[in-house]
This record gives structure tokens, sequence and C-alpha cells, in this order.
């Protein structure tokens, strides 16, 4: 990608649903014409997929969360957290479409870790 | 010079350029708020008391109980008890408790160029009016509000802390007993270091009775005290931290089955007294069972401020960028970083200093202005709450108008 013709554009957060972390899936203006709506919304709603299995209060969450206070959150130092694995995948997730769709297109979308789940920064040339 | 090799060698992490009010330890794997005496003396408390009940009553115990064995399981409890509430309290008092991390300028410089935020500048000076951002949450209209010092909109249940001069996620409040706020990441741990002082504080009490009733029926009760004054000493710390602590504990438990914060609590976000109208809890869950799973045992979201990552210019920059003024933002390009940016002339350290604008966030403002005054270091908190009939329904109405014309409502 030319570094000059870069611009970044910030995919916001969506409270709709609760605190948990989920991003909006509004398509941004700047991406019309690079990259088709369904996809990017697809994108998008897998990754709060990731997030949402993150933050559930399921048998993975409770059982370690069970363990860990049993142990006094020794069990921390051991392994890593449910959560931490849901923000690996959405990582990778991202890491992967990436190659498969969006660099051909001119579009880069990073990594929500790096900016403190705050926003998913997205690069395109224009 | 030591540190400037140390620094030729190592590089720069992150944490030692840390925007907050906090003090990091052991490279940035342990974190606290400023003020950690309080935290070492708790510490000391548990220990010393600890070491008493050990040398003096478990001894006693183990081999005055009737049968010869049984009273081994006095020390074990007592093992116990110290492992718990001291690995709750380190856990309380040493990690990041759910800091959220401060936008950087290119975000900023986004946003605005999205009508997303107010002209550069004028949310730097003092008693000017809050901004606020409405969206719909969990099927209830929400304002979110600007947060000046870390450039983002607080989300719901969020607040600035203005000791650490940070803006917390589930903020609950800043305990200087633990020498941290108490926010998302901790709170767990922080009810089960009140709840463990509470019970453990009473088992030793009880262990205390015991050794001089034994003690008594030997020497006579007299004697008892003299020949173990161990136990007086403990009995009598060991009631200061239940009376203390139980009430404590018992106020949070209430509040988790209620599923609120402290912060909520006080100012009343879900009080239909407070607020003149009925609000309902949209966090609560089906029963009071499940908010104490989900509390306890639900999830254990990451640190977000990844402190100890190496310094990378771009954070660099932006600190930079955050010193010389908000209003310095609209200087900002909105190239993104990797196009050669122009780096401020006299790069100077970040600001340290609590923020005295900041606000508490409201759910729903109602019409009131207070100024509190945070003990120790002086600063001045002020709280402004602006109030709907007043300037709220103006203002939502130009913000929906900008939101609608970038196309960005999240409606």
């Amino acid at each position: 990608m030319d570094r000059r013709n870069v611009r970044k554009i910030f995919v916001q957060r969506d409270y709709s649903r609760g605190t948990g972390v989920r991003f909006s899936t509004d398509f941004p203006r700047e991406l019309t014409g690079k990259v088709d709506e369904t996809t990017y919304r697809t994108t998008i709603e897998n990754v709060n997929q990731c997030f949402d299995e993150a933050e559930a209060l399921g048998c993975c969450n409770v059982l370690e969360g069970c363990l860990a206070c049993m142990t006094g959150f020794a069990l921390h130092y051991c392994f890593k957290t449910h959560y931490e694995r849901c923000v690996q995948d959405a990582a990778k997730y991202i890491q992967q479409q990436n190659r498969e769709v969006y660099e051909q297109r001119g579009i880069i979308l990073g990594d929500p870790m790096d900016r403190g789940l705050r926003c998913v920064s997205t690069l395109y040339s224009h | 010079m030591v540190k400037a090799r140390y620094q030729l060698i190592m590089p720069l992490r992150k944490y030692q350029k840390f925007p907050g009010n906090n003090r990091f330890w052991c490279c940035g794997a342990l974190m606290s708020s400023r003020q950690v005496s309080i935290l070492i003396f708790c510490a000391i408390i548990i220990v010393v008391v600890s070491a008493l009940f050990f040398a003096f009553d478990a001894r006693f115990l183990v081999v005055n109980v009737e049968p010869l064995g049984v009273g081994v399981i006095f020390p074990v409890l007592g093992v116990l008890g110290l492992y718990f509430s001291m690995s709750f309290l380190f856990k309380t008092g040493c990690i990041d408790s759910g800091i959220l991390p401060r936008a950087l300028p290119d975000e900023i410089a986004y946003m605005q160029s999205q009508g997303d935020e107010e002209p550069a500048g004028s949310g730097r000076t003092l008693g000017a009016p809050a901004r606020y951002k409405t969206v719909q949450h969990m099927g209830q209209k929400v304002k979110l509000k600007w947060c000046v010092t870390c450039n983002l909109w607080r989300p719901p249940r969020a607040s600035h802390c203005g000791l650490c001069n940070n803006c917390y996620e589930n903020f609950d409040h800043h305990c200087p007993w633990v020498g941290n706020c108490v926010a998302r990441r901790n709170y767990r741990y922080f009810y089960l270091f009140l709840t463990t002082i509470a019970v453990t504080g009473v088992y030793m009490m009880a262990c205390n009775i015991t050794v001089i009733v034994l003690a008594s029926k030997k020497m006579g009760f007299g004697d008892a005290l003299k020949t173990y004054p161990g136990s007086v000493i403990e009995f009598c710390v060991s009631g200061l931290a239940v009376i203390s602590v139980s009430g404590l504990s018992c106020m949070h438990t209430w509040l988790i089955a209620r599923m609120e914060t402290t912060n909520e609590d006080i100012k009343g976000t879900f009080n239909p007294r407070k607020q003149g109208r009925t609000v309902h809890n949209p966090y609560r869950r089906r029963n009071c069972c499940l908010n104490f799973l989900f509390v306890i045992c639900g999830p254990f979201p990451p640190s977000l401020i990844d402190r100890r990552g190496d310094m990378t210019e771009e954070y660099q920059a932006a600190l930079e960028g955050d010193n010389s003024s908000y209003g310095a933002t609209s200087s900002v390009p909105k190239l993104p970083p990797e196009s050669p940016s122009p780096v401020p002339p006299n790069p100077t350290p970040p600001p340290l200093a609590p923020d005295p604008t900041s606000e508490v966030i409201s759910m729903t403002p109602t019409a009131s202005m207070e100024v509190r005054t945070e003990g120790e270091e002086g600063v001045v908190q002020v709280t402004v709450e602006r109030s709907d009939s007043s300037h709220g329904v103006g203002e939502d109405e130009t913000q929906q108008l900008i939101l609608d014309r970038a196309g960005h409502g999240q409606q």
C-alpha cells in the first residue's frame, strides 16, 4: 500500500446491547465502492461474536471463574483466561480476513486490542 | 547515569510514560495508585496478627484440644485464611483495575472530522458545559459524557477517578485502603477480600476465646490473660477489623444482589426517589444468584493499557501532542502517523496533575451542581450535572442533527 494515500477511519463501539464489547456495524461512507456492504458487515459481526462469547456467562467462563476463585486466583498465573483466548481469536480472524478479502482492495483492519477495544482502526487507500 | 545506560540496553516501556497518576512496580507487572502506604499497613497488620495466631493460639490448641490430633485443623484453617486474604488484597491493590486507555490524536481528529466532537479547545476551560451524546443502551436512552482528559466518550457505567486521573470501566470507588481504584477488573477480588477478612477475623476471635477459656480452667481467668497476652491483642485487632469490614461486606453483598456499583448507588442512578421516575436497572439478571455468579465467576477482561509493551513512536507522539493543549488536536494532521508528521519542537513531559474539570458520568442527569474536595492532595473535583429541562433537549436535537448529517447515528 502506498503510504501517502492512506487514510484512517475508526469503527466505534456500539453500546445498544450492553456494556460488552461490540463494534458498530454501520457501513462507513469512506469505504463505499471499495468493499461491498454485506462483506464488511459480516466481518464486523463475526468480530462481535468473538467478544460476545468472551463476555457470555457460559460454562467455560463460570467453571474457570469458580476454579480460579477456589485457588485464590493462582490459576491465572498458569493459564490464559477464556477472555484472552477469545480476544486472540478475534485478532486472528481479522488477520485472516485482511489476507483473504481486504488487502487486495486496499483496506487493512486493525486489531481492536491495539486501541484498547475503543475502536477498530481501519486503513484505506484513496 | 546508570539509568541512561539501562535505557540504552532496554527499550522504553509504555508504563514509564503512563499519563495517569499511577505507580508501577516490578517493571510494570504490578501497578497501584500513588498512595500505597495504607495498603502496606493493611498487609503488615494481617501478617502480624496471623503470626501471633500461629505462635500462641494455634500451638496451644494443637496441644490442648481433645482428642489429640483434631487440633491440627486450627493452624490449617489459619493458613488458608492468611493465604486467601493476602492473595485477594494484593490482587485488588496491585493490578490494573480496568483503566480505559486514552484516545490517540488520530482518533480525536477523526471524530472531529465526523462532527462527533465539539470544536477543539472549548472543553478545557473550567465551567464550560459538559458534552453529552445520547445513545440507545439496552432499550434505554443513555447519555455518554465526553471525557476531556481521556478524550473519549465514557462508556455507560464508566467514570473518571480524580485521584488516579484515569477513566475506569464499571467504576465502583477509589479505595485508599487497598491503594487502588475498585472497578471492573478488581471488584471481585475486593469483595472476596472483604468477605475473607470478615470470616477470618471472626474465626480468630473464636480461637482466642477458646484459648482463654481452656487456659482459665487450668489457672484461672486473670492468670490466663497474663500468660497469653498475644490472644488478647489479636482479639482486639480482629474485633476492630471485623466491626469495620463486616458492614462494608454486607453493603457490597446487597449491591451485587442489586447489580449496582457504589458509584451508581451514591448518585442514585437507579433510585426512583432521586430520579423522580421509575428507572430500571438493565444490568440486573434474572435472579440475584446469577448476579453473584456473574460478578464472582464471570468473565475476566484483560488489561487494556498494554503497560509492558515497548514504547512506539506513535504513542510517544500522542503523549507529546497531549501536552501541547487540547486545542492543538485540530492541528493534528488527519493523515495516519505513518506519514511523516510534524513533531512539536519542545517536547515536555505529559501532564500529571489531576484534571480539575473531571466529571462523573451521569446516565440520567439531574439539575445539580456540587463541588467536592477530595482530601489528601487537595484535589478539587468539580461535578457539574446539567438538567434535562434547561438545555438538554435542545442540545440533544442539535447533536442528533450532527449525528444524522455525519451518517453516524447509532439509532
